[in-house]
């Protein structure tokens, strides 16, 4: 009988650890990394059990084929991509992409994202996730971020660390951090 | 003297602790003899005791579910009010308490509830992982939560020897394949280690015949989804043969087992794998057939194709060569071969012809060595698919109804039709999918679809569907007439039905036509879902049958749930709801099992 309270805290152990361990993970972005500020479209506000939460589309979310150095139709295996941003102003706009790590100036900061549409060549563009494509706030008040994607002036706070991982910290409308829930 | 009936888990109790006994001279050989001539293992008794033991079941796994879904549903819509930790640490609170008491409910014998307790541990276990999730505004590849939640689940499946957590583990991992291969098209070679070192394993520990098909086939779903992305350029009949050689191989596997004492009983669990692996790869070469653009390209082959189809090759010629295979002999060259002559075919020409050899072939083959029913009906689920993907170009939905009721009606009175002639098990799966076919075309229905007589306005019905319907309704209309033959006379309700039924599909097919009875459907179908399904519930318990039941309760309940959430969504507080009634089942069950001993006994137990 002391056998399964053993495992259980065992079981315990590894269930909540694996849990911490990714919230700790997620934390060492926000700790390690510097926050940069970018351009966002909020595509569509709805999440059934988790309040609302909106899916963000970066300008970086699909890349040219020919960036990387892929012809047209050409089948490729690439898991993951690395785009760099500069600063141009007060936003960090997208500056190239590789296959590669890259290297970067000082101005330049690096991300590192999967391919998830278009192995097999059929349009011109790759689909890429960063891990920052969503956005939750409180149920209802997804609609108020759709209207403002209209008027284009929606942007998104992002920590990233040296190994190109992002984490979203928060969002902008008109140069103002949004608040939810008050 | 009358010998006392006791299940096969109480004879096999009796019998070790008899031995016992005997080992510590507490009784002579003759006392034991006689000790166990007084008892005599009886299959009632065993159905009698599952019948107290299935609704603790599901009373306490349902209750867990409803509590699990209530919590995330509680904590998500409040999440704006309560700190990022606070609400992790809520919720790693409650997964501990779940699984200590869990394991409290375990050391008092509690079985069942502690089982119940350690999925609901999991089900919270799924909601931290969700929780961090939103907390930090990720959900960056869901499938990596989902198989996280997977091996915690796996854990206590291993813990309590369950066979809920399980299947539980089970279900996860299903996602976690079809997200990964769906929402990110890799070919997650990550399956291979997972299938055979938890899902396999586990299921042959646990000796659930279930478990291992399930794992079976999730390895062959896995199989059809690489093949899709190992494969470059268009939808090719190529795609399905490392699915079909899979087929082969899990057949010929079937074999490994016969010789194996411990594991002879999944001998032929995996000859009906196999081969409905092998039908179903080779049912999808010929519905390829159906698309204009399916094309045949050998050039698109890429070399993890190339590279599992030689091993899958090399792995049926070492079973075929090693193990005697009897009337398998003939059987498999057949199969393999009708299935590589797709690779020679010169054009498209006759392709949907041939394209129907390696079904023609696994079926006859197979049926004409085991002359089970089973393979009859897999025809029977085949037809109306086929139909159903083939009659799409007609881009009506009612008419599309309509003809899919009228299969089903056939296929319902067929099942009074097959009595007649004394085959009783292809009557019960007729009657069970015509009963499925009819019910979920209209529950399909019972949704409000407004625009339904404006879509069936602008729909298009050729000739051709009016003469495929017009064979269907004199199926249907024969066959129901056939069943008041003496032999095979249903009961009135069912008789009513089937007439109804066949009635309702032509008044559908007429709302092609009629723009304005589209809107009057929903109501319809509501009304005729909850008769139909209640009609079934009595029926299953007048005569007995289980499968009745599960039918007619799953439709009420979907029905119920449906109709809830379309009405009340908005106006309910979900979570507490959920919790209330989940905690209340479960304080059922874990009643139910504290008082399963007096419940057997007041039943003659």
């Amino acid at each position: 009988m002391k056998k399964i309270w053993l495992f259980t805290f065992v079981v315990v152990i590894l269930q909540a650890g694996s849990v911490y361990t990714m919230a700790f993970n997620k934390l060492s972005i926000k700790r390690y990394g510097s926050p940069i500020k970018v351009r966002v479209e909020p595509i569509d506000p709805r999440s059934l059990f988790r309040g609302d939460y909106v899916i963000l589309r970066y300008p970086f979310s699909s890349v040219k084929r020919e960036d990387i150095g892929l012809g047209k139709c050409e089948m490729h295996d690439i898991k993951n991509i690395y785009i760099v941003l500069k600063k141009t102003g007060d936003l960090w706009e997208y500056e190239r992409a590789s296959s590669d790590k890259p290297e970067i100036s000082r101005d330049e900061v690096f991300l590192k994202g999967s391919v998830v549409s278009d192995v097999f060549g059929y349009s011109n563009n790759l689909g890429v996730r960063y891990g920052i494509e969503s956005y939750f706030v409180p149920e209802g008040e997804g609609r108020i971020l759709e209207k403002s994607r209209e008027k284009g002036n929606l942007a998104a706070e992002i920590y990233v660390d040296s190994k190109g991982r992002a984490l979203l910290t928060g969002l902008f409308v008109k140069g103002e951090k949004a608040t939810f829930g008050k | 003297m009358n010998k006392c009936p006791i299940s096969r888990y109480q004879w096999t109790w009796l019998k070790r602790h008899i031995e016992w006994w005997s080992s510590l001279k507490l009784i002579s050989g003759e006392t034991a003899g006689k000790i166990a001539d007084l008892y005599a293992f009886e299959k009632e008794v065993e159905k009698r005791q599952s019948s107290v033991s299935m609704p603790i079941k599901i009373l306490t796994v349902f209750g867990s579910v409803l509590v699990g879904l209530g919590v995330i549903l509680f904590i998500s819509f409040n999440w704006q009010h309560m700190s990022p930790f606070f609400k992790i640490g809520t919720v790693s609170v409650l997964l501990c308490f779940c699984h200590f008491l869990a394991a409290l409910f375990y050391s008092r014998k509690y079985e069942k509830s502690a089982v119940s307790l350690s999925l609901l541990g999991n089900i919270v276990f799924g909601a931290d992982i969700y929780l961090v999730a939103q907390v930090f505004n990720i959900i960056s590849r869901f499938p990596n939560g989902i198989f996280l939640w997977a091996i915690g689940s796996a854990l206590t499946a291993y813990l309590y020897r369950s066979k809920t957590n399980y299947f539980f583990t089970c279900a996860l991992l299903v996602l976690w394949v079809l997200g990964e291969s769906i929402g990110y098209k890799t070919a997650n070679y990550l399956f291979i280690p997972v299938l055979l070192g938890v899902m396999l394993p586990l299921g042959y520990w646990l000796k659930l015949k279930t478990g291992v098909i399930i794992s079976l086939f999730v390895a062959w779903y896995w199989m059809i989804a690489n093949s899709f992305i190992w494969i470059s350029s268009y939808l090719s009949i190529v795609q399905m043969m490392p699915a079909f050689f899979f087929g082969v191989m899990v057949y010929l596997c079937a074999y490994v087992h016969r010789d194996k004492e411990n594991v002879k009983y999944l001998e032929p669990y995996y000859k009906w794998a196999g081969a409905a692996f092998m039908l179903l790869s080779a049912s999808a070469f010929a519905n390829i057939g159906i698309f204009e653009d399916a094309k045949f390209v050998l050039n698109g082959i890429t070399l993890p194709s190339l590279i599992s189809m030689v091993l899958l090759l090399v792995c049926v010629a070492v079973l075929y060569g090693r193990y005697s295979l009897g009337k398998d002999k003939i059987f498999i060259p057949l199969a393999v071969i009708s299935a590589l002559l797709l690779f020679f075919l010169p054009s498209m020409k006759y392709f949907k012809i041939i394209a129907f050899m390696p079904v023609a072939v696994v079926l006859l083959g197979f049926y004409g060595r085991t002359e089970n029913p089973v393979f009859p009906i897999v025809l029977a689920f085949y037809v109306p698919f086929y139909m159903l993907l083939y009659s799409m170009r007609w881009e009506s939905v009612p008419a599309l109804a309509s003809l899919m009721v009228l299969i089903g009606v056939m296929l319902y009175s067929l099942n009074w039709l097959s009595f007649k002639k004394s085959r009783a098990r292809m009557a019960f799966v007729y009657g069970y999918l015509g009963l499925c076919i009819v019910l979920f075309v209209f529950y399909l229905f019972s949704f409000n679809l407004s625009p339904l007589g404006e879509y069936s306005r602008s729909s298009k019905i050729s000739f051709e569907f009016w003469i495929i319907w017009g064979l269907v309704l004199s199926a249907a209309a024969i066959s129901i007439v056939k069943t008041l033959g003496e032999e095979a006379r249903p009961r009135l309700f069912e008789f009513l039905a089937l007439v109804l039924g066949a009635v309702f599909s032509v008044l559908m097919v007429m709302c092609v036509y009629l723009k304005y009875f589209g809107v009057y459907v929903s109501g319809i179908s509501n009304i005729i879902i909850v008769v139909l399904s209640t009609g079934i519930i009595i029926t299953g318990y007048r005569v007995d049958k289980t499968g009745l039941k599960a039918i007619g309760f799953a439709f009420l309940i979907l029905e119920i749930f449906s109709r809830y959430f379309d009405a009340g969504w908005d106006f309910l507080t979900r979570s507490v709801m959920f919790i209330s009634v989940g905690i209340a089942l479960i304080i059922a069950g874990v009643l139910l099992e504290k008082n399963k001993e007096k419940l057997l006994i007041k039943g003659g137990i």
